[in-house]
């Protein structure tokens, strides 16, 4: 991408996140979103995420990798593991980048 | 609210938070190398300036690194940011006291960090937009120095480190971490297998979207269906 459309991407971003956080602060403290709206807001940024990992984790290349060559999967179980006992960011990313370097020095 | 000066309850929050700043700290690096590999430095720290929000700005600057187009990689980055309607709104009554002028900072300010800690700490003591200010500032101030550190020197990290994993690997944290319950987390697996199931018939970016919207309406269709039984 050319450094111009790069930039103007920034800047959506930004104007985009900006609303998203500013709105609610100047609007929402006078009225409530109905509770439908609520619960689907709640659920997308799980969502969003879970996609975004799958695709990173299982695609490959732009084919479906399912298999024990995979390294990005393969480093996936033990950082699976910490986040689910410790709930740490550090400590996950940390053991993920750990796997992988070994995977990839083994396979 | 509390009558002191500003400057002690800001400090306050920004103490509060610092431990947080640290776990902060290694994913700005990974972010900041990143996105060297797609964009100018100055880029990569105006990024962290005006979007301030670490997980959307990882997966723009990866995707913009790996040549996706333009409109994906916008509507990716605001729907990881949907979060953030929540956590303003739910803020909001803690911080409305703040005189108007100071709304748009204590927005920019809003992270999942300064969140958290904000949250707790008005479960004990009184609301106080200071000390939620001077919390965001524990996590926007490093968060400049760790880009342009992660910019400046992240291509020159030797390969074999596993970097290419810090996206990943924090990543699987942050799903742990956002997703609380059990319906959550199934509507989580519905969008990530809908958005593999997804790829032969939309490219790319497009499937994420699509699974997450229809796996995350199905999520309020299926509540209020039981609720409704």
């Amino acid at each position: 991408m050319e450094t111009m459309a790069v930039t103007l991407l920034i800047l959506g971003l930004a104007l985009g996140t900006y609303l998203l956080r500013v709105l609610p602060l100047t609007v929402l403290s006078r009225v409530t979103l109905p509770e439908w709206a609520q619960d689907w807001l709640g659920l997308v940024p799980g969502a969003v995420l879970a996609a975004s990992l799958a695709q990173t984790l299982l695609v490959r290349e732009e084919h479906l990798a399912l298999s024990w060559r995979n390294t990005y999967l393969l480093a996936a179980i033990p950082a699976f593991l910490v986040a689910w006992r410790t709930r740490n960011v550090v400590l996950t990313m940390l053991s993920g980048m750990a796997a992988y370097a070994l995977l990839q020095r083994v396979i | 609210m509390p009558r002191a000066a500003p400057w002690p309850r800001l400090w306050r929050g920004f103490r509060a938070t610092l431990p947080l700043t640290l776990s902060v700290a290694p994913f700005g690096l990974a972010y900041g190398a990143v996105a060297s590999q797609g964009m100018a430095p100055w880029q990569a720290q105006l990024m962290s300036l005006t979007v301030f929000a670490g997980t959307a700005q990882f997966i723009a600057a990866s995707m913009i690194a790996q040549g996706a187009a333009y409109l994906p990689v916008l509507l990716t980055g605001v729907l990881i940011n949907m979060r953030l309607v929540l956590m303003s709104a739910a803020i909001t009554p803690h911080v409305k006291s703040a005189p108007r002028r100071l709304y748009p900072v204590i927005a920019q300010l809003l992270t999942d960090e300064s969140f958290a800690v904000s949250m707790a700490e008005f479960e004990r003591r009184p609301s106080d937009p200071w000390f939620f200010i001077g919390s965001g500032l524990a996590i926007f101030i490093p968060w400049q120095i760790v880009t342009a550190l992660g910019a400046a020197f992240g291509a020159s990290l030797p390969a074999g480190w596993g970097l290419e994993y810090a996206l990943p690997g924090s990543l699987i944290c942050l799903v742990f971490l956002l997703v609380r319950g059990r319906r959550a987390a199934l509507i989580s697996l519905l969008a990530a297998g809908l958005s593999l199931l997804l790829r032969p018939i939309v490219s790319g970016t497009w499937s994420t979207m699509a699974a997450t919207v229809v796996a995350a309406s199905l999520g309020v269709a299926w509540k209020r269906w039981q609720s409704r039984s």
